[in-house]
């Protein structure tokens, strides 16, 4: 479970966040909206404790990672924005790689590398290198690294960006498969249609603070709109 | 049993390095020119004076593209963030990755010795130095090591693309060319003050090497342990570096 609460985050005297609070529940996807520079990867920083928060606290299963970053990243598998892979790698090396960071030893990476190549229906790619992996590959790839050590909970920025159809669905079935083992899932993304399919919560940001949260159905019908995408540019204006 | 975190990030680092064809070729390319030029030069009185000069610019250029890659090519690919997200603390990820530079700057420097032997062994020129004391050129130089790594990776850490830290390394690489050069144009006489200050006291002793001189072991020991003592200042500057925002994104 995560939960932030009156987080505050400036650089160079701009507002990042500015009293920031939600929560994520485990076994549930929390959706995280806003428009650009709303505070949506700031939020994701200050969570892995990469950022320290001005003001205001986070809590990963009662962890603060600004006081103990070391282990509140221990439960936290996380995917950025442009998923991070290197070129020269396979696929097998960086789930070790990730695996061997988190300290995993190699009886435990076998058995969990294999589950995880079977998870995502990788084992074609399994040896090769990262370099020429297609959109979807190179998210699979990255999701699978952030999984490694089977984290109770997930933090995913934008991962449908620029993925085709087959991979966006092959992303919402893994996601409703990471709810159904009751995991705390974040998700950031611009992609409305996206978002009121996969998440159970909405958390919509602007201008560093919530202006809205609840389920897609509830702000739907507190913006008196007939879509998500409506409803947020309603409240996000 | 759990691998250390460093060694996770040295063998991650070494094996991505060896795969990077390019980067190998243009630090191989150092490592055989410095002696095929002496071994050319051979008829000239000097032709030796340059092995000195390459061989400290090798230790150099055999850090610099890994330590670019690893540095500034964690963050053009979008994977430094990712990686310090993991469990595992700046100075165990520098620690790791300035052992990997430090490899592949030793490898470069003992194969230019190899190429610089075989010269001797060609050439006249084992005639005027004996090949053992290429054994010497080695423990002098095997001090630039991480020196070179440290510094190679204190400056990519600055750079947000590698071509960027290209830019930095090239002008930086000037400095031992400069040192090299400059110390055999206007040669300073070997003494004690002389042999602690990195790259010159490296250069100078190298230099007398080649004229047949064996330098003192305790200039050689205090060269080295002030040079080493550099290199750690660096990379723990490094480390430093990797907690702060501004440097992490670049903001």
């Amino acid at each position: 479970m995560i939960q932030a609460d009156s987080l505050r985050k400036s650089f160079g005297g701009r507002h990042a966040l500015d009293g920031l609070t939600f929560s994520a529940g485990d076994g549930s996807v929390t959706g995280l909206v806003g428009p650009n520079g709303s505070g949506k990867t700031t939020t994701l920083r200050l969570i892995t404790g990469l950022l320290r928060p001005d003001g205001g606290q986070v809590q990963v299963d009662g962890v603060d990672p600004a006081r103990d970053p070391m282990r509140a990243r221990c439960r936290i598998g996380a995917l950025t924005d442009g998923f991070g892979n290197y070129p020269r790698l396979t696929t097998r090396e960086h789930l070790w790689y990730f695996g061997e960071l988190r300290g995993m030893s190699a009886a435990e990476l076998e058995p969990r590398t294999r589950f995880l190549l079977d998870l995502f229906d990788m084992h074609e790619i399994a040896d090769r290198r990262a370099q020429g992996f297609s959109q979807g590959e190179r998210m699979k790839l990255a999701l699978a690294r952030a999984l490694i050590n089977d984290p109770p909970n997930i933090l995913l920025d934008e991962p449908a960006n620029g993925l085709d159809v087959p991979s966006a669905r092959a992303l919402r079935t893994l996601l409703e498969r990471l709810r159904d083992a009751g995991k705390c899932v974040i998700y950031c993304s611009h992609l409305m249609a996206e978002v009121s399919l996969i998440c159970d919560k909405v958390v919509v940001i602007a201008r560093g603070q919530v202006v809205a949260q609840g389920s897609p159905a509830e702000l739907m019908r507190a913006g008196n709109a007939q879509s998500l995408e409506e409803a947020f540019v309603g409240l996000t204006s | 049993m759990n691998a250390l975190p460093w060694l996770v990030v040295f063998r991650k680092e070494v094996r991505d390095g060896l795969r990077d064809h390019r980067s190998l070729f243009s630090a191989l390319t150092f490592c055989w020119l410095g002696p095929l030029l002496v071994g050319v030069l051979w008829q000239q009185p000097t032709a030796l004076a340059l092995l000195p000069a390459f061989l400290i610019i090798t230790a150099f250029t055999g850090a610099m593209n890994i330590a670019n890659d690893t540095m500034a090519g964690e963050r053009e690919r979008g994977s430094l963030e990712p990686l310090l997200m993991n469990p595992v603390t700046p100075s165990d990820l520098v620690f790791g990755k300035f052992l990997a530079t430090c490899s592949f700057s030793l490898a470069c420097v003992a194969l230019t010795l190899l190429f610089a032997l075989a010269v001797l062994c060609a050439t006249p020129l084992g005639g005027r130095m004996h090949p053992a004391a290429l054994l010497w050129m080695f423990a002098v130089a095997v001090p630039l090591v991480p020196l070179a790594a440290g510094l190679d990776l204190l400056i990519c850490t600055f750079a947000q693309t590698p071509k960027e830290g290209n830019s930095y390394l090239s002008v930086a690489l000037l400095v031992p060319m400069l040192t090299g050069m400059l110390a055999e144009f206007f040669p300073i006489r070997l003494h004690a003050a002389i042999a602690i200050v990195p790259l010159l006291g490296q250069q100078r002793m190298l230099s007398a090497l080649t004229r047949g001189e064996i330098p003192h072991l305790a200039w050689l020991l205090s060269s080295g342990a002030c040079t080493v003592l550099i290199g750690a200042g660096a990379v723990a500057a490094t480390a430093r570096l990797l907690r702060h925002e501004k440097v992490i994104f670049g903001r």
